[in-house]
């Protein structure tokens, strides 16, 4: 078995022996099986693999949005696979930032009103400082202009990037981005990855999930995942190409 | 046709399909359907239907309006010298008589009974123009000879002789007298037309007015009279004409009754028949009109979500090139299959609830017997079927038409913007139903209120432990006021000696029974005010312990002792409201009033007491004014007034005081009069308790039905913030997931949710509240007590209303805080 290995020992995010099964009917799936992951403080990793090999379970793991069926995982030193969904929601909150592949930005909410909502959900953060927040962050993706537009009202790319303002202003710990040019074209695909670029040379520790192999090589660090598991870039090919002669 | 065709089966196609959804709305329209439907057979055959004489329309009933003064049935009766005379000068008229509705002890062949009966001119049968069903009506030779002949109703003739086929020519007893049986009406002959199901009345005599009538009772109107105008006569000519009959009349008027003001009074029959329960008719209408529009604005709620579900395939249908008209007329269909199956249902449902609910009808309401499903009530039903579906079908055909179809295309059906255009409208429908809601919940608590009000109005008396029975003496055997006196004498020991007894009396006119008689009267030292010709009280003869036996406070004085009688100085018993109007801050003991008017009276009688006022018609009747004397001096007080054969005491109620069980002692009081005479019939034997209750029924079915239709509707409107708050909820399960994600608790998304729900119920409530501002003068006519804007029941009534959206908002909250981000997240 594969193991990612951490290049930095400020370790941010420390996985070990990570499981989740799916349970259909009388059907497990398992959808990873013993990943080992540890991604340190201001690293940038990118998480590559074909389609159903596992990397958005593992990143709505690594998001606590889901839980794992097993393993040991820990952020910021506190093991968090098994927090009540308050104790989940409380630290999504604060210490994780989500950039999606389909923006989901509210259609309701104007562009401020979106990148202010995170923060809506902290207590004790007064409106001043939200408004400062929301505004640093916007001006940071450049989107300032646009704050009274609805994300009806914004292209593709904008709304990408009020996305990314979004998960900047509540100043997380990382941030876990879903194929965040999947639903771009390739020009605003590229600044958004631009963007990310700029967010970590700024000291932005980011986790992208991406199967398009450009973006993935743009990160520091890449792990490759092939059903389930961790594997190496030659593995990978090799278990790919044996898959295409399979199916052929 | 073939696409109508085409459409309709695509339509039952989709509604079987979805078996749950098609059920509901067929079912919350066949309840809304079914209920107008009901209600508005009670409109049908009491306010529209045609009374069920030939040419209906040509009868008018005719009154007298006295001006200045207050008497029972003012406008609606006349005096029995007037009828000869109207009968004489009413040349618009092709027919016109009067009548009076009485009572008879009807015994012979049949067990003694005490029957409704009614006095009829001889041309009454002819006015209204129905056949006998045998033998034939009364002649005018009949009626001014007093000929003892009778004519049975249907039902009588029915029940008490079992249809015997030979009855005419047969002899009966009607108060021991025996009278010939000269015809029996048709089935569904009923005249007068007596509100409530108990009144019926059983046979007729001819009118054949007394010589006393004729000419003492001028000032007595208890008549009413019923005519047939002339072809081509209007009801306007026919009243001008009554108008110079009373001109003749009055000049016909003793010397007593100069001061009076009078006109005549006109009305349609159809309309002096229904005046009374035409505001509560309405008012029953217009709450369940208000039901069925909720339960449409749910249908159409409904049908909206569906419209939404649906977006996809209306954008293909578009996209294929179907017209606008194509599309209407498929929505409208498969609308019209859901209302029309539940209208269906709807008529079953109210043909059902006629039957079973027809007993519970107020005894006020009059035609209960015609409230049925007549063809035109089944047909009012389908009508409103019809008229749903398409009211129904018109927001998810705004929904279907304003189809983004390049968005529904693209993103499979699930156009945020467009749901959320859609459910808006959505949302507007639910706002009017809370609205509408609070309105009937306000009109419940009105309603509630009066009711509770009426229950803590103090009577006067003590209705607790108290058994009532009636009874009339018949002329025919006790024609002299020797033998009165000894059969009430003897009733009174009698009863007396009965173990539990705590006292007994007896009363002409009993609290709560509905009845009354009002009198000329006169005080001594009062100083009439100009207009006002004579004073009219209520006069009550009593005999025994009647006020110890009600248990009416005493105020002054004393109450009438065995030494009260007929040889004895004149005593006479005031109430207090009556004592404070002739004698205000005065002590009325030792004043002394006349019976009749200042210009013609009967002898000075002393006042030896004042007593409590009671209530003498419902407890949310006004107080009236009262004066009480013994039965032995009544007739000796009326002084020339009296007449020679006036006796006192033959129709009288008893009231016992028991120290057991009311309802125990029913039975002793049936054989004390068995044992004093086994022929007559005893009425009303009951307590105190029942007859206060059935004074309280009009008032308790009007809240019951108003409260219960509030009710359901707050149910719907709970229905539709449930679905609406539902759909919402179901339209954004993603932003609730990205909530979520961006760490939103449960308890914050539970609160997003309840907010949404609130939202909604306090826009609803505000233009409910206003609505409800708005329209409660309408209902002022039925509150008691209660001011129309009371802002105690308003602001329950709204936050009664707010309560039940939050609550109704609860599951889809709890369900919307049970959300996985993860998975909506991924099912994107």
């Amino acid at each position: 078995m594969a193991t990612a290995v951490p290049t930095q020992d400020d370790a941010l995010i420390r996985i070990e022996a990570l499981t989740k099964v799916f349970y259909t009917d009388e059907i497990e799936t398992h959808a990873l099986s013993g990943i080992h992951m540890t991604i340190a403080r201001g690293e940038y990793v990118a998480i590559s693999g074909p389609s159903g090999c596992g990397k958005s379970t593992l990143l709505s793991i690594l998001g606590l949005l889901d839980t794992p069926s097993g393993g040991v995982y820990q952020l910021n030193d506190r093991p968090v696979e098994n927090l009540n969904f308050a104790e989940r929601s409380r630290i999504r909150n604060q210490e994780i930032g989500f950039i999606f592949q389909s923006f989901n930005l509210i259609g309701d909410l104007t562009v401020y009103e979106n990148v202010e909502l995170p923060l809506t959900y902290r207590s004790g953060m007064s409106a001043v400082e939200r408004k400062r927040r929301v505004d640093e962050s916007l001006a940071r993706v450049g989107m300032a202009h646009r704050l009274r537009h609805y994300p009806a009202q914004l292209s593709g790319g904008q709304q990408q990037r009020v996305a990314v303002a979004r998960a900047l202003a509540g100043s997380p710990s990382i941030l876990l981005a879903d194929e965040p040019t999947g639903n771009l074209d390739s020009r605003n695909g590229e600044a958004v990855m631009q963007l990310l670029k700029e967010l970590h040379k700024d000291g932005a520790t980011i986790c992208m999930v991406t199967h398009d192999p450009r973006f993935a090589k743009l990160a520091e660090r890449e792990i490759h995942l092939f059903d389930g598991q961790v594997v190496s870039e030659a593995d990978l090919r090799q278990k790919m190409a044996a898959e295409t002669e399979m199916l052929k | 046709m073939q696409s109508v065709w085409n459409d309709l089966r695509y339509a039952l196609r989709q509604l079987r399909k979805s078996p749950g959804f098609a059920l509901t709305a067929i079912l919350t329209l066949a309840f809304g359907i079914g209920a107008t439907t009901a209600i508005f057979s009670v409109v049908d055959g009491v306010l529209l239907r045609p009374l069920p004489f030939p040419h209906a329309s040509q009868l008018f009933a005719l009154g007298d309006t006295l001006h200045g003064v207050t008497i029972a049935g003012n406008g609606q009766t006349v005096a029995p010298p007037e009828i000869p005379v109207y009968e004489r000068t009413m040349k618009t008229a092709s027919s016109l008589g009067g009548y009076i509705t009485t009572g008879f002890e009807l015994s012979g062949k049949v067990a003694p009974d005490a029957i409704n009966a009614a006095r009829m001119g001889a041309s009454v049968f002819p006015t209204l123009g129905v056949q006998p069903l045998m033998g034939r009506t009364f002649t005018q030779k009949e009626d001014d000879q007093r000929a003892p002949v009778t004519v049975l109703s249907y039902a009588t003739w029915k029940s008490r002789f079992h249809g015997d086929p030979n009855i005419v020519g047969k002899t009966i007893l009607l108060d021991r007298r025996p009278y010939v049986v000269i015809g029996v009406m048709p089935r569904g002959f009923e005249f007068p037309l007596q509100p409530g199901q108990l009144n019926r009345t059983e046979l007729w005599v001819p009118l054949s007015l007394t010589e006393d009538e004729l000419t003492k009772q001028a000032g007595s109107w208890n008549f009413p009279m019923v005519g047939r105008r002339k072809p081509g006569v209007s009801l306007a000519q026919v009243q001008a004409n009554a108008n110079q009959a009373v001109g003749t009349i009055e000049r016909g008027w003793p010397a007593f009754m100069s001061g009076l003001q009078m006109t005549a009074s006109v009305r349609s029959l159809q309309d002096a028949t229904t005046a009374s329960a035409r505001p509560l008719v309405r008012i029953l209408f217009l709450s369940v009109f208000v039901v069925l529009l909720i339960a449409c604005a749910n249908l159409a709620g409904l049908l909206l979500v569906r419209a939404i579900r649906r977006q996809r395939e209306t954008a293909v249908r578009l996209a294929l090139g179907v017209s606008s008209r194509a599309l209407v007329r498929q929505t409208v269909l498969e609308s019209l299959v859901l209302s029309v199956s539940g209208g269906l249902l709807g008529v079953a449902l109210a043909a059902l609830l006629i039957r079973v609910s027809i007993h519970y009808l107020p005894e006020t309401l009059p035609r209960i017997q015609d409230i049925r499903m007549h063809p035109a009530v089944v047909g009012f039903g389908l009508l409103l079927a019809i008229g749903t579906g398409v009211i129904c079908a018109l927001a998810p055909a705004f929904a279907a038409l304003h189809t983004d179809m390049n968005a529904a295309l693209k993103q499979g059906g699930r156009s945020g913007s467009a749901g959320g255009s859609h459910a808006r409208l959505r949302s507007a429908l639910v706002v009017a139903e809370i609205a509408i809601a609070l309105v009937l919940v306000v009109l419940s608590g009105l309603l509630l209120r009066s009711f509770q009000k009426m229950r803590n109005v103090s009577l006067g008396f003590n209705p607790q432990h108290v058994v009532l029975a009636s009874y009339s003496l018949p002329m025919h055997q006790y024609g002299t006021q020797t033998s009165v006196d000894a059969f009430n004498h003897e009733l009174l020991r009698r009863i007396q000696a009965l173990p539990g007894v705590r006292s007994v009396g007896l009363a002409s006119w009993l609290p709560m029974s509905g009845s009354s008689n009002h009198t000329g009267f006169v005080a001594e030292g009062y100083t009439q005010p100009k207009g006002v010709p004579t004073n009219v009280e209520e006069a009550i003869q009593v005999e025994g312990a009647y006020f110890h036996a009600m248990d009416i406070p005493l105020l002054r004085g004393r109450t009438f002792i065995g030494s009260d009688d007929g040889q004895a100085p004149l005593v006479v018993i005031v109430n207090r409201k009556l004592a404070e109007h002739y004698w205000p801050h005065q002590n009325p003991i030792g004043k002394h009033i006349h019976i009749g008017s200042n210009q013609y009276s009967g002898l000075p009688i002393t006042v030896v007491g004042e007593v409590a006022d009671i209530k003498t018609d419902a407890p949310d009747a006004e107080t009236s004014e009262q004066f009480y004397q013994p039965v032995d001096q009544w007739v000796p007080s009326l002084g020339k007034l009296a007449a020679a054969d006036d006796i006192s005491g033959n129709g009288m109620s008893l009231v016992v005081r028991t120290a057991q069980s009311p309802a125990a002692m029913e039975s002793a009081i049936h054989a004390v009069f068995h044992s004093l005479d086994p022929q007559l019939a005893v009425t009303q034997v009951e307590t105190m308790q029942t007859a206060i209750s059935d004074t309280e029924a009009p008032r308790r079915f009007n809240t019951a039905i108003i409260s219960a239709f509030g009710i359901i509707a707050a149910l719907l409107a709970m229905l539709g913030i449930y679905s609406v708050i539902a759909f919402t909820v179901a339209m954004r399960t993603q932003e609730i997931a990205i909530r979520m994600a961006l760490g939103a608790s449960r308890t914050g998304i539970r609160r997003l949710v309840l907010a949404s729900g609130a939202r909604l119920a306090v826009a609803g409530c505000a233009i409910g509240l206003t609505a409800a501002l708005l329209v409660s003068r309408l209902f002022s006519s039925l509150l008691f007590q209660v001011n129309a804007f009371d802002p105690l029941i308003l602001m329950l009534g709204t936050v009664a209303v707010l309560l039940l959206a939050i609550a109704a908002s609860a599951p889809t909250a709890q369900r919307a805080a049970s959300i996985e981000p993860v998975r909506a997240l991924h099912d994107e």
